[in-house]
């Protein structure tokens, strides 16, 4: 299968650490001009797909398209459903593209059947925000910086109490320089805009070092 | 050292096992037989520094009186009462609860300024850290001596604020939450949510781990949370894991949960 990645070189550079790297894919970076030449590839993966419009729908390509799609739903990424046939959204963001599974959502069996023979390592799952793992994760950090916030909680006592009282893999300092803090706020800015403020309400100190995040 | 522990349940033993690997002396009380007998495996492995008792004495001249009854509010307080007039003067008096205010079980008690919460975790003797929960009456001194002694036995004590959860239980309550609303929905199993986390080298997924802790055990945290914090929606308890109590599928304590399990397990 011919395979195509677009995305900015960081996130590129990511995927192929993990799952990517046994695609053996040709690279499209952005902001590059020059066209990729759409029409040779079989599949084509879009890594940043639900953060800026993707080429894909004013192309006329052949390929099966993969989207990121953790911080807008599939569903809500395709201008039309007859799309739902050639096309997955997956989790591809900077720590979990370096496990061994794809974590993916199809709205159509069609589409499944096409991308779980390519990728056997597929996980289907709903077509939500997020998806699962990211969604979980997300709001796990979330939490720990609301309560950081409300009890002036230092980030160094709540990283002891992740690693020492939960086992988790990583502490938070961990998993905000891994994933990005700036994709931690999206999904949750995401999640709110799905749901409501009151359901999942976000922590100031998210905000800042999202915001510090972007800036470096 | 001298430390006495009341209860002889799995917190307690553990605990009771921490300050016995470090030479402490230890004195664990239960008035229940069947509880005692299962601590006596802990007296064969340390018979030099932990005895057993089922009566409480009338005199508790220990530095530390650990108190690691089960998590319900009245029988803390009836026990911490009872300790009152039996403490020495310069005896710090914890008690070992997961989600129950610290305050609320320092109200009323004489000797509150000796009194504070530390929350070890399970397995104690494995599991390093210890959340050290201070009241507004604890006295400064007293929260010093617990971070020292702590250390001192190898731990790695974290003062924690005294809200619901505290800090670990805080941290951790989306992993199960959310999971739970996910898997509400009916579109996604508990198992694969749990490959999922897996995959990201979390030792278990969030539903493996609810049946090892208990699923009536996490709901109860849970529920302890959300009414703690005035009912937050993102906290709401799940009608999946109050189905699994309702049916005796607690987990793997069971053999039923998520999962099911060979009894050997």
């Amino acid at each position: 299968m011919r395979t195509l990645v677009i995305g900015s070189a960081s996130r590129i550079q990511a995927l192929l650490r993990g799952v990517g790297g046994r695609w053996q894919p040709d690279i499209w970076t952005y902001p590059a001009r020059v066209s990729p030449g759409w029409n040779y590839y079989d599949i084509i993966i879009d890594l940043e797909a639900d953060e800026r419009p993707s080429p894909a729908f004013s192309v006329s390509s052949r390929a099966f398209w993969v989207f990121a799609s953790t911080k807008k739903t599939l569903r809500s990424l395709l201008p039309h459903p007859k799309w739902a046939e050639r096309c997955v959204g997956a989790n591809l963001l900077p720590g979990f593209c370096e496990r061994d599974l794809v974590e993916a959502s199809a709205l159509s069996d069609v589409a499944w059947k096409y991308f779980s023979a390519w990728e056997p390592q597929s996980v289907r799952v709903p077509d939500t925000v997020g998806l699962v793992s990211a969604r979980l994760l997300s709001l796990l950090l979330n939490e720990a910086l609301l309560l950081a916030g409300e009890a002036a909680l230092s980030i160094e006592t709540l990283d002891l109490a992740v690693k020492l009282g939960l086992n988790y893999p990583h502490t938070l300092s961990e998993w905000g320089n891994i994933i990005g803090w700036h994709h931690v706020l999206d999904i949750l800015e995401a999640l709110q805009a799905d749901y409501s403020a009151a359901t999942y309400p976000i922590a100031p100190l998210l905000r800042d070092l999202a915001s510090h995040a972007r800036r470096t | 050292m001298r430390v006495f522990i009341i209860g002889a349940g799995t917190m307690g033993r553990g605990i009771a096992e921490v300050f016995a690997s470090q030479e402490a002396h230890v004195w664990l009380y239960d008035p229940y037989e069947t509880a005692l007998r299962q601590a006596q495996a802990l007296v064969d492995k340390y018979p030099n520094h932990i005895a057993l008792t089922s009566t409480l004495p009338d005199t508790l001249p220990h530095s530390v009186v650990l108190e690691a009854v089960p998590e319900e509010m009245e029988l803390k307080r009836q026990v911490l009462l009872q300790l009152s007039e039996r403490i020495g003067s310069d005896t710090i008096v914890t008690t070992n609860t997961s989600a129950l205010s610290v305050h609320g079980l320092a109200q009323g008690l004489p000797y509150r300024e000796r009194f504070l919460g530390w929350h070890f975790f399970n397995p104690a003797p494995r599991m390093p850290l210890v959340e050290v929960i201070p009241t507004q009456m604890t006295a400064p001194e007293v929260t010093e001596q617990s971070l020292s002694l702590l250390r001192s036995i190898g731990k790695v004590p974290v003062i924690a604020p005294d809200l619901p959860g505290f800090i670990v239980n805080r941290i951790a309550r989306p992993y199960y939450v959310e999971a739970l609303r996910l898997a509400e929905r009916g579109d996604i199993s508990p198992k694969v949510i749990d490959k999922l986390m897996e995959g990201l080298g979390f030792r278990m997924g969030p539903f493996r781990l609810m049946d090892l802790i208990g699923i009536d055990v996490n709901h109860a945290v849970t529920q302890r949370v959300w009414e703690g914090l005035f009912y937050p929606i993102r906290f709401r308890p799940s009608w999946l894991q109050a189905q699994k109590i309702a049916a005796g599928r607690t987990g793997r304590k069971v053999g039923r949960g998520f999962y099911e399990y060979d009894k050997r397990d």
